[in-house]
């Protein structure tokens, strides 16, 4: 038997190594999000302020929808025959929850790297100044993100309509951390910086929805394991 | 001494249909059973029961100390080793990372993967990706994972379904292993001519009730 984080780390690897074999996020669910941050601007048309207007809030949705396809859709625990031998090899339920959430949190953040950099190039959104907050709302988003993903891709487990209703179990689950991080990338920016209290009570709203989500994922993975196994 | 499985008067079912009847089953250690039935007899359903996979709905049991349906399974599952009729094989894994996976999983020596490998004649298969195997490749992978994880309580569901018969020397070996070191052997097959020659008894399985 090996310990909890040690476990959670074995298995994070094996999520991200069968990601890259199969290409999901960055081959195939990345170009469609880049897709749909090019297309925004073009349906706008030529009108610069409006579009620098919609460049975070077209990155935050973006980030959302796309980042659930991401996150929800883990590798080893649709496989029955996988899913029982990790349960043999002795896992920790509460340790497998953690580590699929390690490599969705991983995944999350390269994914939303690539897409808020491209954000700034197509949109020249309004100026970030506080860089720390900024950051500090996207890594507090991708925590929550995958987290509640990761919890949904447990409780759906075994259902013949998973695929179409996991992502919508996620989405309304996850409208506070859209909705704060949206907030945190508005108030860092040029024009609120005058504000910056505000910064710090939305980051806590992330914090307060992240731990949420990790303790129910924590305390909810054996009766689910062993409900749903 | 204590049995290395205790079942009594074990059933299990869904809302709507029962898939085990009550059973009472005693597995000692040192000892290799098969157990024969027609398909969907329940064959399947009670081994991942006697691996603490599917918890009985009703009557109570012990496997490996453990009481079914308990915390206490958690402790003694990485003792029990099943290969299933189909192989817990990751497609887009090469057949050494997925060994390695569970071995390092398990707190084992990922160094002992490649002898495993070796043993059922997969070492030039080795970095092949589950996918590109054959039936027949992939069980042998999933027989090598039980050389490497070398199981107190060895369960194996129709073992030589896609194997050769050269690989079935393999499992006759996986069996004897398990009983000479005082562990125990439960084999699941629809067809008498598939069981072994280290079985010390046969039982049958139809409808759910075991005979």
């Amino acid at each position: 038997m090996t310990g909890f984080w040690l476990q959670a780390r074995v298995l994070a690897r094996n999520e991200l190594l069968v990601d890259r074999r199969g290409g999901e996020t960055f081959g195939l669910v990345l170009p469609f999000a880049v897709a749909a941050l090019i297309m925004i601007p073009l349906a706008v048309g030529i009108d610069q302020p409006m579009i620098s207007r919609l460049g975070l809030p077209a990155f935050w949705v973006v980030t959302l929808l796309f980042g659930m396809q991401i996150a929800w859709h883990q590798t080893t625990s649709t496989d029955r025959a996988v899913r029982d031998q990790v349960r043999l090899s002795g896992l920790d339920p509460a340790a497998g929850f953690v580590g699929r959430a390690m490599a969705n949190l991983t995944l999350l953040v390269g994914f939303m790297s690539a897409s808020l950099v491209l954000t700034l190039l197509l949109y020249s959104p309004a100026t970030i100044e506080n860089w720390p907050g900024f950051t500090a709302a996207l890594v507090l988003f991708a925590i929550g993100l995958s987290v509640i993903s990761t919890l949904i891709a447990d409780l759906t487990l075994g259902l013949s309509v998973r695929a179409g209703l996991a992502p919508l179990l996620v989405a309304p689950l996850a409208l506070p951390l859209l909705f704060a991080g949206s907030r945190v990338a508005e108030l860092s920016s040029e024009a609120a910086i005058s504000r910056p209290g505000g910064i710090l009570a939305w980051l806590l709203v992330l914090v307060l929805v992240d731990l949420i989500g990790v303790i129910a994922g924590v305390l909810s993975a054996r009766p689910l394991e062993e409900t749903l196994g | 001494m204590e049995p290395l499985v205790s079942l009594r008067n074990v059933a299990l079912s869904t809302p709507s249909y029962s898939i085990l009847q009550p059973i009472t089953l005693t597995i000692e250690a040192g000892s290799a059973i098969a157990i024969i039935g027609p398909n969907g007899a329940g064959k399947s359903t009670l081994l991942r029961v006697l691996a603490t996979l599917a918890p009985p709905t009703e009557g109570e049991g012990e496997v490996l100390g453990a009481r079914l349906g308990s915390r206490e399974v958690l402790e003694v599952r990485h003792r029990v080793g099943l290969a299933g009729h189909v192989p817990a094989l990751a497609s887009r894994l090469t057949l050494r990372e997925n060994l390695a996976f569970y071995a390092r999983l398990s707190g084992i020596s990922a160094d002992r993967v490649e002898p495993a490998l070796e043993a059922v004649g997969l070492a030039s298969a080795r970095e092949r990706r589950a996918a590109d195997c054959s039936a027949g490749m992939r069980k042998r992978a999933d027989l090598a994972r039980l050389l490497v994880d070398d199981p107190e309580l060895l369960l194996l569901d129709e073992p030589t379904d896609t194997l050769d018969r050269s690989a079935r020397v393999i499992i006759d070996q996986l069996i004897q292993r398990s009983v000479n070191k005082g562990g125990a052997a439960v084999v699941v097959s629809h067809d008498r001519v598939n069981l072994g020659e280290n079985i010390h008894r046969t039982y049958t399985l139809e409808n759910g009730t075991l005979a």
